[in-house]
């Protein structure tokens, strides 16, 4: 059951977005993170949504995924906009009949529909950068956005080199624990039932070995990297060049313009127009 | 002259508080040929994998000197030269690969390197298509079965164009399919490429293909020579408990019997035809 | 009696999703009391998830799994005393290894079916017997013995739970020749001595050539034979189209065969030399 999470899941492909350069694709998506909290009214947000609709079919990957991701957080997205229904002022749209103090107002219907509409946003564009992006690719990037870091003693290769090492183990662990838990299962223990303490103590068979094979998994992998002439960033070379292209250019300024759009709405139209 | 060269090499694994000094490595003296094809066969600490690991300089020998290509392992200036030249396979396929894309994982040893990035995705390129797995370069390592997995560990050694290949028991944790895959992949480098090859198994029908075949016990060399020498010797590796193949062990036992087959048979193929050739003759 | 039976058993992985799957496909088979029962498949015929029915620890998508003519999941919440009378091991089971002793860790199984320690020690000792498990290893560290101790101390894990009906994935990957002879005649004598049914999931045909009564065939899903092993091999051409091969020693006879030799396909070398050697005197005594 584990293996069917879907962890920042690379769908390869050769649409517009999958050739954009990965840095230049982080940084719009930070823009756009940014912006989604800029924009502060239906004009602005209606901007920001067409924008992302855009982006979703350029990127050549099937809508079924994106929405498949958006399932694993559906439960966050009702919850917030429940709870915002009852925040907000303005006019009473329906007052509980026992706790007077529970009301419903347009402002708060306003409230939910836009936090719903941010987080859902939110995770469909960085589902674009995952599904489009290599984790390896994400890491260089990362690597070479962070490189200025380097004068604060900050080991900005190292770090990359981990975090490509732990998304390339992510499935082959998650693979593993199902493994122990079965052979762990047919021994007859029991993780289904019982107080916290005990389940909690009922996780001890499983992790003891995921522990110990994840030791002797870094030991081999440090092996094979050295065979395979590791020694550190020291006069490393990428076989991926980043080059910002002219796609990179016009999906620049195409987010740009719409950014300016956005704060022209949020500063011209009066906020009650929500 | 000989490529991989082990002169007298002994190896100890240092003391510890509860153990103490073991050698695993009796003084093994050893040379292999450029180009050749070499099985390394032996039970679970016979000292075949310890020898296999100087050869890359993973290990240094504690007596005794190891050389490749003339270049001496204990000297710590050449150990990155020396990787190149000799790459390491290791036997779980899983723990060898470092990124969630096969081409990217390719790209690695050469990257280590610093090798201009045309010239690693050509060569990143050559290797996928000399194992066969070109077709799956854009896809994640951990969807593919065991042998793809242990032929994209090859592609990796095979990018930094190395002269030889170290093969730890590549096909220990694999299925039938698996192994012949594997097998047949480096038979086709050794073959086509001219890549000195050593492999370490202990599943003698991998070696019979080989060119020599040298047969370790007790972190010393047990016999060695063409693998029709070896498989001759059949009392002597059952002695050891060690495998022959059925074919030979087959004509091996009627020749015990007193029957004129000749005094080794390698293949199935082999065991029949001069097991035909008894029969025809009589009847 | 069947111990164990399958009927009509079909399992689909990631039902109603595009992924579906089906790993077993209307499969129907009796396993007897006290038998060695081979299976064998390529990787992907579906043997895994078959074995992991058998105990309970997937539910079949149709179909029911008799134990002694009961089927494991008429209570569901008691799948876990069916795991203590069916026991599994796993491939690679020394990765399962995680208590403090290696006595310890082969009393899990005996302490999770709710006996006392001085029943867990008393079964765990006689499993580490079966095994062949030196008694000074058992106040050892798991973590501190050999590789073929390690994967013989989880067998002792799993045969301490007595189970009626023992079935073993893949029990000699990664084993030099050597301990797997020794590993395969422990579980023979295990067989013998108990009087247990043995299941035992291999590609090597060599090793189920040497144990196994009778061979059940997977393919794509499928149960395509189950006979005894002799009647399997004898179909090696069969065998060989579905990308799995007969003992070296097998296809050798069987070859003679076809070759029009009165022989039959043997699995064993001995037996081999038992079928030629009155054919060749026979000829011999000829001048």
């Amino acid at each position: 059951m584990i293996r069917n999470i879907t962890l920042g899941q690379f769908i390869p492909g050769h649409s517009l977005i999958h050739r954009m350069d990965p840095r230049m694709k982080i940084a719009l998506t930070f823009a756009f993170i940014i912006f989604l909290f800029i924009a502060s009214n239906f004009a602005g947000m209606l901007l920001m949504v067409a924008l992302m609709f855009v982006v979703l079919l350029c990127s050549g990957v099937p809508l079924s995924l994106y929405f498949k991701s958006l399932k694993g957080i559906l439960f966050i997205v009702l919850f917030t906009a429940v709870l915002n229904l009852f925040y907000g002022g303005g006019t009473v749209v329906w007052r509980c009949p026992f706790f007077p103090v529970m009301q419903i107002t347009d402002g708060g219907i306003g409230n939910a529909v836009f936090v719903s509409v941010r987080i859902v946003c939110l995770i469909l564009y960085s589902s674009v950068l995952t599904f489009t992006t290599s984790p390896t690719e994400l890491t260089d990037a990362l690597e070479r956005i962070m490189k200025p870091l380097k004068v604060l003693h900050i080991k900005v290769h190292e770090i990359a080199m981990m975090m490509t090492i732990a998304l390339r183990f992510v499935p082959t662990l998650l693979e593993e624990t199902d493994k122990i838990m079965s052979a762990q299962k047919a021994r007859g223990a029991d993780m289904e039932s019982g107080g916290v303490m005990q389940r909690i103590r009922s996780l001890i068979p499983v992790l003891v070995p995921l522990f110990v094979s994840s030791f002797r998994r870094a030991y081999d992998l440090a092996m094979a990297m050295e065979c395979r002439c590791y020694h550190g960033g020291e006069g490393r070379t990428k076989m991926k060049q980043f080059h910002l292209t002219k796609v990179d250019a016009g999906a620049a300024a195409c987010t740009a313009l719409i950014c300016a759009a956005v704060i022209f709405c949020t500063a011209y139209f009066p906020a009650s127009l929500r | 002259m000989e490529y991989l060269s082990a002169q007298n090499t002994s190896f100890s694994y240092e003391e510890t508080e509860d153990e103490e000094k073991l050698e695993v490595l009796h003084g093994v003296t050893l040379g292999i040929r450029k180009g050749e094809f070499v099985a390394l066969l032996g039970h679970n600490g016979s000292g075949k994998s310890t020898l296999a690991k100087h050869f890359n300089a993973m290990l240094l020998p504690s007596g005794g000197k190891v050389y490749v290509d003339g270049l001496d392992t204990m000297d710590e200036n050449l150990k990155l030269e020396i990787r190149r030249r000799v790459g390491l396979v290791l036997q779980n396929p899983d723990n060898q690969l470092v990124a969630s894309v096969v081409e990217e994982d390719v790209a690695f040893g050469p990257e280590n390197l610093g090798i201009a990035p045309p010239e690693i995705r050509r060569r990143v390129d050559e290797a996928l298509q000399a194992v066969e797995m070109y077709d799956y370069r854009l896809n994640a390592p951990y969807k593919l079965s065991g042998g793809q997995k242990q032929r994209i560990a090859i592609a990796g050694i095979i990018a930094m164009e190395p002269d030889c290949i170290v093969l730890d028991e590549p096909t220990a944790m694999l299925d039938p399919r698996g192994r012949d895959e594997v097998l047949s992949t480096i038979h086709r480098l050794n073959r086509e490429k001219g890549i000195t090859v050593v492999l370490i198994t202990h599943y003698m029908d991998e070696a019979v293909g080989a060119d020599r075949v040298v047969v370790m016990d007790r972190g010393e060399i047990l016999t060695q020579g063409t693998p029709r020498e070896v498989f001759s010797q059949v009392q002597l590796l059952k002695d050891h408990q060690l495998d022959v193949p059925q074919a030979t062990e087959l004509v091996w036992r009627l020749r015990q019997e007193g029957f004129d087959l000749p005094e080794c048979a390698l293949s199935a193929e082999e065991c029949v035809t001069a097991l035909q050739k008894l029969l025809t003759r009589d009847f | 009696m069947f111990v164990l039976e399958i009927k009509d058993l079909t399992y689909t992985y990631g039902g109603g999703t595009p992924f579906e799957k089906t790993a077993v496909d209307h499969v129907n088979v009796g396993v007897e009391k006290g038998e060695f029962l081979g299976i064998i498949g390529h990787t992907g015929s579906g043997k895994s998830t078959l074995i992991q029915t058998l105990n309970g620890l997937l539910r079949p998508t149709s179909g029911t799994v008799l134990l002694n003519g009961k089927d494991i999941w008429a209570e569901p919440k008691k799948i876990r005393a069916v795991r203590f009378q069916v026991g599994m091991v796993f491939q690679y089971p020394e990765h399962q290894l995680f208590e403090e002793t290696v006595l310890k860790d082969i009393c899990f199984g005996p302490s999770n079916m709710g006996l006392d320690q001085k029943q867990c020690e008393e079964r765990a000792r006689r499993a580490a017997e079966f095994v062949g498990l030196p008694d000074e290893l058992l106040g050892k560290s798991p973590f501190e013995l050999s590789g073929g101790q390690k994967r013989r101390a989880a067998i002792a894990g799993v045969i301490a739970m007595e189970p009626e009906v023992l079935i073993l994935d893949e029990p000699t990957a990664g084993l030099d020749p050597q301990g797997r002879d020794m590993l395969l005649s422990q579980i023979s004598d295990y067989r013998t001595k108990k009087g247990n049914t043995v299941l035992l999931v291999s590609h090597s045909m060599e090793d189920i050539a040497r144990c196994a009564d009778r061979v059940l065939v997977m393919n794509e899903g499928k149960a395509v034979m189950l006979d005894t092993a002799g009647e399997v091999f004898a179909r090696g051409r069969e065998l060989e189209r579905m990308g799995l091969r007969v003992p070296q020693i097998t296809g050798i006879m069987l070859d003679l065969m076809e070759k029009g030799y009165p022989v039959h396909p043997v699995l064993t070398v001995d037996r081999a030399v038992g079928e030629l050697l009155p054919l060749l005197r026979k000829g011999g005594d000829r001048p």
